[in-house]
C-alpha cells in the first residue's frame, strides 16, 4: 500500500541509462514547422473554401460595372484578411496541430515563426494574385508593389492574431473573428462613428478600439496616404502578435478536444 | 550531477484538482513513487481512477496542483523535461493532414542534427510500429489501430527517458500485439522507463516489472509483478445456501476476497489448499469446486480496490 513515502523499487537501474540527450538542428527544426505550416493551410477544407468564396468575391466585382478604385482597394484587403484568418486558424488548430508543437518541444520561437512563414508562404500568393486582378484596372502598375507590400503586412498581421487566438477559443470561433474583422474592419473610424452616431455611449470606446487595432482601414489609409504611423503600428501589432502565439501555444493547451477526463 | 543509479523519475505527492460546478474534484492524490531505468511500471485501476490524468501530469499537458515530479531532475512541464518524455495518449493525436511518414519526418527535424540522423529516426519508427505497408497514406485514412501503431511508434522514439503510453497496446490485432510490446520491452532494456496505463490486464501481467492499483486518484497498491505471480492462491466455488456462508470463509482467512461465484484465498504462511477445504467441512460449508492458482493482476485490482472502496 502507497503510505505517502517514496517507494523504493526501481532505484537500482536494471539498464544502463542513455547517453545525455543533445539539443537537435534549430535549422532543420524551423525548416520542419515551415513545411508543417504549409501542409496545415494546403491539405485542409477550410482554407480552400475561403480561397473559392474569395475567388467568387473577384469575379462578381470584376464582372460587374465598371468599379471605381476607392473601392477595390479595401476588397483586396478583405479578400486578403479572409484568406490569412483562416488559413491561419489551422496552423495551431486544437487536436494534432497544437499537438504537434507539444510534441517537439522545440525553442519558443520556432513553431510559431515557421508555422506563420509556412501558411503564409501558401496563402500570399493566392491573395496578393487576386488582389492585383481586383485593383490593377483601377490604380497605375507603379502603385502594385506598394499595394502588395501593405498587403503582405496586414496579412501577417492577421495571420499571427488568429494564430495566437486559436489555442484560446479553437480554429472555427479564431477563423470566424479574423474573417468578421476583415469585413467590417475596412470601415474607417469616421465612418464607425457616423454609423454609430445615435449610440454615443457605443461609439466612443468602439471607435477608440477601432484606432488602436490593427484593422484593414490602417493598411487602406497607409496606401491612399502614405506616412510612418499606420506602418509602425502594423509592425508592433505584428509583434505582440506573435509573441502572443508563442505564448498562447504553451499557456492554452486544450486537450478537451481529445481526452477525457481520468 | 545525475549518477547513474539515480532513479529517472521521481514522483512526490503529486496531485492534480479540476475545478467542477459542484466544487473542486480531485483527479489524482498524493501520488509518491520513483522508477529506475529499465522499469516498466503498469497503472491500472477503474474508470475515472486517475490514470490518464497522473500521465498527462508526467508528459506535461497538466500542471499539477500539488506535489513535484522530476525526469533525471528536471521538472515536469518544463520544455527540458518534455524533450526527453514521448507520449502516446488514448486516442492517438496526429495531425490529419499528414502521412505517417511525414509526421515521423516532422517529429525526427526536432530530435536531429543532421539530415542523416533524421532519416534514420523515421526509418527506425517506422520499423518499431510496423508501419511498411501504410506510412505514406494520410493519417485521416488510418483506421484507430495504425494510428495507435503511428502514435506509439512516434512516442517511443521522442522518449529519450520516459515513455507514457494511455493504452497504446489495445486495440491492435495479436500479431502487432506482439510486435508493439516486444518493441516496448527494447525501449526499456535501453535504459528508458516505460509507464503503461491500461485496462488490457494480461498486455499489463506480460510487460510490467511493477505495478501501481489507482483507486480514485490514489495509489492503493505498489507491488513488484515477479512477486506478485509467484503468490499461490486457492479458488473455491460455492453455490446455493454456501454463498451466504462466504462472509465465514473472509472473516477465517486473512486476504481472503469475494469473487464473482466464490471466494479466492491466498495459500501464505503454510496454509494449503486441504486445510481450507478440511475448514469449510468443519463449519459444513459445501464448496462445489476448488483449485490452486497462481495469483493474477486481476486479483491485486479486486482485491485493493473491495479495501479500499469498504473503508
Amino acid at each position: 500500500m502507497n503510505n505517502g513515502r517514496l517507494n523504493d523499487g526501481g532505484g537500482e537501474p536494471r539498464a544502463p541509462r542513455p547517453p545525455a540527450p543533445r539539443d537537435g538542428s534549430a535549422a532543420l527544426a524551423f525548416k520542419a514547422d515551415v513545411v508543417l505550416g504549409a501542409q496545415l493551410v494546403s491539405r485542409h477544407r477550410a482554407p480552400r473554401l475561403a480561397a473559392l468564396l474569395a475567388l467568387a468575391l473577384l469575379v462578381a466585382t470584376v464582372a460587374d460595372r465598371p468599379t471605381p478604385a476607392a473601392t477595390r482597394v479595401p476588397l483586396a484587403c478583405v479578400v486578403v484578411g479572409v484568406l490569412t484568418a483562416v488559413g491561419a486558424s489551422r496552423v495551431f488548430a486544437p487536436g494534432g496541430a497544437l499537438a504537434a508543437a507539444r510534441a517537439a518541444a522545440g525553442h519558443w520561437w520556432i513553431a510559431p515563426a515557421g508555422r506563420l512563414l509556412g501558411a503564409l508562404a501558401v496563402i500570399m500568393p493566392i491573395g496578393l494574385a487576386g488582389a492585383s486582378l481586383l485593383v490593377v484596372p483601377g490604380i497605375p502598375s507603379s502603385a502594385v508593389p506598394r499595394l502588395s507590400g501593405i498587403l503582405l503586412l496586414y496579412g501577417a498581421v492577421t495571420a499571427a492574431f488568429t494564430a495566437a487566438w486559436t489555442p484560446l477559443v479553437g480554429s472555427s470561433v479564431a477563423a470566424a473573428t479574423g474573417l468578421i474583422t476583415a469585413w467590417v474592419g475596412a470601415v474607417s473610424p469616421s465612418g464607425l462613428l457616423a454609423l454609430l452616431n445615435a449610440w454615443p455611449i457605443v461609439a466612443r470606446p468602439l471607435v477608440s478600439l477601432w484606432n488602436v487595432l490593427p484593422l484593414p482601414w490602417r493598411a487602406i489609409r497607409w496606401f491612399e496616404r502614405g506616412g510612418p504611423e499606420d506602418i509602425a503600428l502594423l509592425c508592433a501589432w505584428l509583434a505582440v502578435a506573435f509573441l502572443g502565439a508563442a505564448w498562447s501555444v504553451n499557456r492554452f493547451y486544450r486537450t478537451d478536444q481529445w481526452s477525457s477526463f481520468g | 550531477m545525475i549518477r547513474p543509479s539515480d532513479p529517472v523519475l521521481v514522483c512526490q505527492d503529486v496531485g492534480r484538482a479540476f475545478a467542477t460546478r459542484g466544487g473542486v474534484r480531485d483527479a489524482v492524490v498524493g501520488c509518491s513513487f520513483t522508477a529506475g531505468a529499465g522499469d516498466v511500471i503498469g497503472i491500472v485501476g477503474a474508470n475515472g481512477a486517475g490514470k490518464t490524468t497522473l500521465l498527462r501530469l508526467l508528459a506535461g499537458d497538466l500542471p499539477l496542483t500539488d506535489g513535484s515530479a522530476t525526469v533525471d531532475g528536471l521538472s515536469v512541464g518544463t520544455r527540458a523535461a518534455r524533450r526527453v518524455i514521448g507520449y502516446a495518449p488514448d486516442p492517438p493525436v496526429i495531425p490529419m493532414e499528414l502521412t505517417g511518414v511525414e509526421w515521423l519526418s516532422y517529429l525526427a527535424a526536432h530530435r536531429a542534427q543532421s539530415p542523416a540522423e533524421r532519416l534514420a529516426f523515421v526509418r527506425r519508427g517506422i520499423e518499431l510500429g510496423g508501419l511498411e505497408e501504410f506510412a505514406g497514406r494520410p493519417v485521416a485514412e488510418y483506421s484507430r489501430g495504425m494510428a495507435q501503431r503511428l502514435g506509439l511508434a512516434a512516442a517511443a522514439m521522442l522518449a529519450r527517458r520516459i515513455l507514457l503510453l494511455d493504452e497504446a497496446l489495445s486495440g491492435v490485432d495479436p500479431l502487432v500485439g506482439r510486435r508493439l510490446r516486444s518493441a516496448v520491452l527494447d525501449v526499456a532494456s535501453s535504459g528508458r522507463v516505460v509507464l503503461v496505463a491500461s485496462h488490457d490486464l494480461a498486455t499489463i501481467e506480460r510487460l510490467a516489472t511493477r505495478v501501481l492499483v489507482l483507486w480514485r486518484g490514489r495509489i492503493v497498491a505498489d507491488v513488484a509483478m515477479a512477486g506478485l505471480l509467484r503468490e499461490r492462491m486457492a479458488e473455491l466455488s460455492l453455490n446455493g445456501a454456501a454463498i451466504a456462508r462466504a462472509g465465514w470463509i473472509l472473516e477465517r482467512f486473512r486476504g481472503a476476497v469475494r469473487t464473482g461465484e466464490g471466494v479466492l484465498i491466498p495459500l501464505s504462511d503454510g496454509l494449503t489448499v486441504e486445510s481450507v477445504l478440511a475448514a469449510c467441512r468443519n463449519e459444513r460449508i459445501p464448496v462445489a469446486a476448488s483449485r490452486v492458482r497462481y495469483r493474477a493482476l486481476e486479483d491485486l485490482l479486486m482485491d485493493a480496490v473491495s479495501r479500499w472502496a469498504s473503508a
